[in-house]
């Protein structure tokens, strides 16, 4: 039985998962599998533990899953998982800053617009986010891949990083300024 | 990545599933965790506020308070219970910490749900200290029948006021001015010179609660100035309590 190919939303199978189907997990973790694994080697760019990253992700999704409201995204709340997984992944390790207090969340910004800029930068930011993505701190890093790779919108980025709104477009206008002149660096040296 | 890998996360999560492993948390975990955040929040809510009402009441009973309508920010902010205001600042910094835990608290930015935070907490403390709660407690711990907290009542409530500030209600009028009593019990005489300003008026009688902002030497303060403050803004002496006019 090919078990993704069950017509169940996520939220219907982890609500069988609550109530003691453990075997239905599998399926949340085909749905999720490539996604979790695009999301931990973009993000934790340069580590080698991606795959155990991932696995714990799982792992802590079907420990945490009585705590898991139904009414609710499943998406978000793995997204969620992950992201507390990898910034652990990071604090461990200690080889790159992730600070306690961040200023951006400190003052309200107004809200930038997504979706038109995102259809005409899409392909390019991606090219340069591959080359480019080590050069980038964490906390830009992250709301960058979050949008350009796995295609969520700024409210699910912020429920997922636990930022306003307002706060994810400032990252994410910031973060490509920086990702503008470390790519143009990169390929004057390059040249 | 390959499809080997795919079927190899899936196998190890499942596999320690099937093993034991890895065990799923009970619901009543959660329920519990919950909770606690709800508990934490409200505790912290009414701690901030209790501080606040505290501080405000120790602030009227050693006329600090007052101060202000002297023309004294100097010596208003070198008066203040320092030790109090720093635990309620760390109870309000706690406070914000748990309010990010909530959705309605991280979707805002920093700025604006500390300001609400802080507003609750101001506010609310406002209001309990218009209420005789301390008033009360206050009066119970200085006769020792306040069991819980009567220690810490006695400490803060008693203080003596800054050094050129005396509080007291008047229990007798003299040639050279008048006699007041002060929240400790003490009886202090209050000199009025040609200099003495009075910004609330002269008329001073008996059981009048008033703030003096003078030179003191032992139980004598020359006035420099002397305001009325209201029953309500003041705490009866010891002697006091029961001679007090009805509330107007």
């Amino acid at each position: 039985m090919n078990l993704s190919h069950s017509s169940l939303t996520d939220e219907e199978i982890a609500n069988q998962v609550k109530h003691g189907d453990t075997q239905q997990f599998g399926i949340l973790v085909e749905r999720y599998e490539a996604k979790m694994m695009r999301y931990s080697k973009k993000f934790l760019f340069g580590y080698h533990d991606g795959e155990d990253a991932v696995q714990d992700v799982f792992l802590k999704a079907y420990s945490n899953i009585q705590g898991f409201d139904i009414s609710r995204k499943f998406s978000s709340w793995l997204y969620r998982i992950a992201h507390n997984e990898f910034i652990n992944k990071i604090k461990k390790k200690g080889h790159e800053p992730l600070t306690f207090f961040d200023s951006d969340t400190l003052f309200p910004h107004p809200v930038a617009k997504e979706n038109v800029e995102k259809d005409i930068d899409l392909k390019q930011i991606q090219e340069i986010l591959n080359k480019c993505l080590d050069k980038l701190d964490p906390k830009y890093r992250e709301p960058l891949v979050l949008y350009y790779f796995e295609d969520l919108d700024y409210q699910s980025i912020s429920e997922i990083i636990h930022i306003p709104v307002s706060t994810v477009g400032v990252r994410l206008t910031r973060a490509k300024t920086i990702l503008k002149k470390v790519y143009n660096k990169f390929i004057n040296y390059e040249q | 990545m390959n499809n080997n890998d795919h079927k190899s996360i899936k196998d190890n999560v499942l596999g320690a599933i099937e093993t034991g492993k890895v065990i799923m948390r009970p619901k009543w975990h959660f329920l519990l965790q919950a909770t606690l955040l709800v508990v934490g929040t409200v505790l912290s809510i009414l701690t901030g506020i209790y501080l606040v009402s505290f501080i405000i009441f120790i602030l009227h009973q050693t006329g600090v308070w007052f101060i202000p309508g002297f023309g004294g920010p100097r010596l208003l902010f070198t008066s203040l219970p320092w030790i109090l205001v720093l635990i309620a600042i760390i109870f309000i910094i706690l406070l914000e910490f748990l309010v990010k835990k909530y959705s309605f608290g991280y979707r805002k930015p920093l700025l604006y749900s500390t300001i609400g935070v802080i507003l609750v907490v101001l506010t609310g403390g406002f209001v309990i200290a218009q209420t005789p709660l301390h008033r009360g407690l206050f009066d119970r711990a200085r006769d020792h029948r306040l069991p819980i907290g009567g220690g810490f009542y006695r400490q803060f409530g008693m203080q003596r006021p800054p050094g050129n500030v005396a509080v007291g209600t008047v229990t007798e009028i003299i040639d050279k001015g008048f006699k007041i009593s002060d929240p400790r019990g003490d009886i202090i005489d209050i000199i009025i010179d040609d200099k003495t300003e009075f910004p609330t008026g002269k008329d001073i009688a008996v059981d009048n609660h008033i703030v003096v902002l003078g030179q003191r030497q032992d139980s004598t303060v020359t006035a420099d100035s002397i305001r009325k403050v209201e029953e309500n803004d003041f705490p009866a002496p010891p002697g006091f309590r029961g001679r007090r006019p009805p509330p107007r």
